[in-house]
């Protein structure tokens, strides 16, 4: 009986570890790294004609690799408080707006490179570090992804490139904006910036 | 490239008295005062970085904004008056980002690194920014996408080898001034490989057949490593950005570079011209999608360039 047991648990146990495992901050950023690699190197998805579908592919795993409220939130940092929650909302859609039309192309340009996910470290208690290389002929590019557990699983919130963190930088430059203007000239700025002019 | 030396060493004479080393880590020091001279206090965060005024000689300095002088805003302490724009994370930010997930908003800002820089020069820089920007679109993209059009991939990464070997004497002496013996012999090891196994530089049998590889070190993460701070930024022409400490250390990486000594100059250029080219097709894109993405590119290239000397120097 107890043997039956233990071996109904060890079963148990089984079964749920992979699921558990894929669960890890490497594992996330691993799995979407690896389908957005998918669509560029889908066969079916060559050519020009194809490039409309490329994007779409690849924006659609940015929505489930990313969680932009906390990358604006981070990027804001304390500026966040001072928007309301309209300006809020509408700044997180236009700010991913901004950071998905400048990168997807930059990320279509990537074909034959090689990623190697090197380890995760823990930065606090809900937030941890993804090293990445990506390997070129001519060199290794080091690309960080810092990522977040929320209710939906692990989120990143942050790209760290040759040492260069996105949201450190476009803090930078909301800030000077921020110094001398409002909240809403800021939504201004990146409704021009995207092409809405509303 | 004797005027460069000279120029840099009347900066850092000018510099010194003043003070101005406005590190990443360094805004614990004493002297610095906060005034709220014409701003409005909004957070303690937008004062530090709105005017900071710094006691030395007697005389007050005071540091503001560029964006104050645009709107013409003269306005002077003591007679005395210079802009600088106090520029990405400062202290107060972190501090305030910390009040902020006390008060209950549960954001942590780890991330929240100084990346600031005094930039007393902005007029120039901004000035040499676009410099650069049309010296990219009009010459060194033309050009290296015709190189790139003619000499095959293996091609351009053997002459990229070729020079990376050349400047091993910057890389190594980098490493000694750290007192990285291990990375100072590993350089010496890897340029006598490559110079004969790898036939002359072109090839990097180290890393390919030995697996000796040796993070890039130069003058001017050396003096980061010894704390010494960037001082102000400065932007090049032709070179890029930079500032005061990593100009003096690019005039002492230009002296330990063979290339320089190759005469005549014009040869000496002309080399160094076709390795900048060569590099640039590596890089195709690169600058452009960074403009692309920036709402204020160069404020981005800026804070890049602070974030990624700063990992070279930890490194």
């Amino acid at each position: 009986m107890k043997g039956l047991l233990a071996g109904v648990l060890m079963m148990i146990f089984l079964a749920v570890s992979p699921a558990a495992g894929a669960d890890t901050p490497l594992a996330t950023v691993q799995m979407h790294v690896n389908s957005v690699l998918d669509v560029l190197r889908d066969p079916a998805l060559k050519g020009e004609s194809m490039k409309k579908r490329r994007q779409d592919r690849i924006r659609a795993v940015s929505e489930k690799m990313f969680d932009f409220t906390e990358l604006s939130r981070r990027t804001l940092a304390q500026s966040w408080t001072s928007f309301n929650d309209g300006q809020k909302k509408e700044f997180v859609e236009l700010y991913k707006s901004v950071l998905e039309s400048a990168y997807i192309d930059k990320i279509m340009a990537y074909t034959d490179e090689k990623v190697v996910f090197q380890k995760e470290s823990s930065l606090s208690d809900k937030t941890s570090e993804v090293r990445t290389l990506v390997m070129t002929r001519k060199a290794e590019i080091p690309i960080n992804y810092r990522v977040i557990r929320t209710d939906s699983g692990w989120k990143v919130y942050d790209v760290i490139v040759e040492g260069v963190s996105l949201v450190n930088n476009y803090r930078s430059q909301f800030r000077e904006i921020l110094i001398n203007k409002t909240p809403d000239d800021l939504l201004d700025t990146l409704r021009k910036k995207v092409g809405r002019t509303t | 490239m004797r005027l460069l030396l000279t120029f840099a060493g009347i900066i850092a004479l000018l510099a010194v008295p003043y003070g101005v080393s406005a590190d990443t880590q360094s805004d614990s020091s004493g002297q610095l005062s906060v005034t709220l001279d014409g701003i409005s206090p909004l957070t303690p965060a937008a004062d530090a970085a709105g005017v900071v005024a710094f006691d030395i000689n007697d005389e007050t300095l005071l540091f503001m904004l560029h964006e104050e002088r645009e709107q013409g805003e003269e306005r002077s302490d003591n007679g005395q008056m210079m802009t600088l724009a106090m520029a990405d994370s400062t202290q107060a930010d972190a501090a305030a980002g910390e009040k902020g997930s006390s008060n209950g908003n549960g954001t942590e800002y780890e991330d929240t690194e100084n990346y600031r820089i005094a930039d007393p020069l902005y007029y120039w820089n901004v000035s040499m920014y676009h410099v650069n920007d049309k010296f990219y679109f009009w010459l060194l993209k033309p050009v290296a996408q015709g190189y790139k059009a003619i000499a095959p991939e293996p091609v351009r990464i053997s002459v990229s080898n070729f020079f990376h070997n050349l400047t091993t004497p910057v890389r190594f002496v980098g490493n000694l001034l750290q007192l990285r013996l291990l990375n100072a012999g590993n350089e010496l090891v890897r340029f006598v490989t490559n110079s004969t196994q790898g036939l002359g530089g072109f090839m990097d049998v180290a890393k390919s057949h030995y697996g000796i590889t040796v993070p890039d070190e130069d003058i001017g993460q050396a003096l980061g490593s010894y704390g010494i701070g960037h001082g102000f930024y400065l932007v090049w022409p032709i070179f890029g950005p930079s500032s005061l400490r990593d100009t003096v250390g690019l005039a002492g990486d230009m002296l330990l570079n063979p290339v320089t000594y190759v005469n005549p100059a014009e040869a000496s250029v002309g080399i160094k011209a076709y390795d900048r080219v060569n590099e640039t097709t590596f890089h195709i894109g690169d600058y452009e999608a960074m403009k692309d993405a920036a709402i204020d590119p160069y404020v981005s290239m800026r804070n890049g360039y602070l974030q990624h000397r700063k990992k070279l120097v930890d490194e």
